[in-house]
């Protein structure tokens, strides 16, 4: 058996889970042993200070690179390595997460609404029916909006995922999407964001804003997540921001050989 | 929600994007931990970079008996260990910086610069097997038994290392101060 060195009273001694009693013993044994109250109660405190030590956070490529690894050690996807691949595995992982969870609550409105028509046919009922639907998508859209604004990555990837439940989006909304495509911290939530806008590329202010965002995007994955939409869109008119990308001369080399295919293709 | 010990079967079993689960919940502390005990932010996403390779290539080692974090950390302090022997000694943080972000973080006037600054660097000049426990109980907030399942030590040589890294931590900063 482990012969328990004296030092480990003492961290017994400052453990909060330690009973009253127990302390009481142990105190007497580390007086006995030479241990002075107040030396001891000096580390403790000192201990105690070492929380004051800060450190940065890790910065996006580290997520980037995870994912990149990822992607390319996946069985599935080994020797496929095209950005919408990547982007739809992301993508994946993110809908299982979230998915249930609104879909339950997209559930409950919609049995509503059934039960509601159901019960009180009345016209009457009908247009307020209609009414507290035009309230529920206003207050789905004030929840999304705030979602979009906390400093959580995981927060305003559930306000993505509000939209993913919408068939339109207002200007108000779209002009959210766009602050979030251009200026979120986080490279996964921007990648969301053009997975979400892409839905809505029928809307000319979203298709001109995704064009627009092509310039000001630094991540390898999001250029290429756009890349490929723009491909898939056949929008020629993104060939100039394509090229003034180019022009860049930092620009990730795979980046540079998919746009300069890209502007092939278009 | 899945546990751990569930993510980690099923990138066993061949679902390797269950990974990236494990990975959003455990990047920050395994950076954290880097980060302490090298003091390079670059090198620090490096290896955590390379925990999660690991993992992902051995992942038909792991059978599901104990924690995953245990097993993950294990993986980190083998790293953080072939860091070392390949650099000979540490890196040191860029302390200034360190105590500037702190202090964009909080109230100025709060701030003991002068104390934060001695601090790590008397943490950089503690040993590194003392650095390390006092790195996993202190800011991973790992229990002394999964400590010692980390390093292969008994739960009372744990802690009693640590209490000799915390002394040794103070007679370094004392001498510091002066």
């Amino acid at each position: 058996m482990e012969k328990y060195p004296m030092e480990a009273l003492i961290m017994d001694y400052w453990d909060e889970n330690t009973s009253p009693d127990n302390k009481k013993k142990i105190e007497k044994q580390l007086l006995e042993a030479g241990y002075s109250k107040e030396e001891l109660l000096n580390l403790k405190a000192f201990y105690s200070s070492l929380d004051d030590v800060q450190i940065p956070e890790p910065r996006d490529r580290m997520t980037e690179s995870f994912y990149k690894m990822l992607t390319s050690e996946q069985p599935s996807t080994r020797g496929k390595t095209a950005p919408t691949q990547r982007l739809l595995t992301w993508w994946q992982q993110a809908e299982k997460r979230l998915v249930p969870k609104l879909g339950y609550a997209f559930a409950l409105v919609i049995l509503g609404w059934a039960l509601g028509t159901w019960v009180t046919p009345d016209v009457r009922y009908k247009n307020r029916i209609s009414e507290m639907t035009g309230e529920i998508t206003e207050m789905k859209e004030m929840v999304m909006l705030n979602l979009l604004k906390q400093s959580s990555p995981s927060e305003r990837m559930k306000a993505l995922n509000f939209v993913d439940d919408w068939n339109e989006v207002d200007t108000e909304v779209v002009r959210a999407l766009m602050q979030t495509l251009n200026y979120d911290p986080n490279v996964n939530v921007r990648l969301v964001t053009v997975v979400t806008l892409a839905r809505f590329t029928a809307n000319p202010a979203v298709r001109e804003g995704l064009i627009r965002s092509i310039n000001r995007q630094q991540s390898p994955l999001v250029q290429l997540a756009l890349a490929d939409l723009m491909v898939s869109l056949h929008e020629s008119e993104s060939v100039p921001q394509f090229q003034r990308l180019l022009e860049k001369k930092d620009l990730n080399y795979e980046v540079r050989d998919r746009i300069n295919e890209v502007i092939r293709m278009l | 929600m899945l546990s751990d010990v569930e993510l980690m079967l099923r990138v066993h079993e061949g679902q390797t994007d269950k990974l990236a689960l494990l990975f959003e919940r455990y990047n920050k502390p395994l950076f954290s931990y880097f980060y302490r005990y090298c003091g390079r932010q670059d090198v620090s996403e490096d290896l955590v970079q390379n925990v999660f390779y690991r993992i992902l290539k051995y992942r038909k080692d792991y059978n599901g008996s104990g924690k995953f974090t245990t097993w993950m950390y294990k993986i980190a302090h083998n790293l953080a260990i072939d860091y070392y022997r390949k650099h000979g000694r540490y890196l040191y943080h860029d302390v200034d910086r360190l105590v500037d972000e702190y202090e964009d973080m909080a109230d100025k006037a709060l701030i003991k610069k002068e104390e934060i600054r001695l601090l790590q660097q008397a943490l950089d000049q503690l040993k590194p097997h003392e650095r390390e426990v006092l790195i996993l109980s202190k800011y991973q907030e790992l229990t002394y038994k999964e400590i010692g399942s980390i390093l292969n030590s008994p739960e009372g040589t744990i802690k009693a290392r640590v209490f000799r890294a915390i002394r040794s931590l103070k007679e370094i900063y004392g001498v510091l101060e002066r």
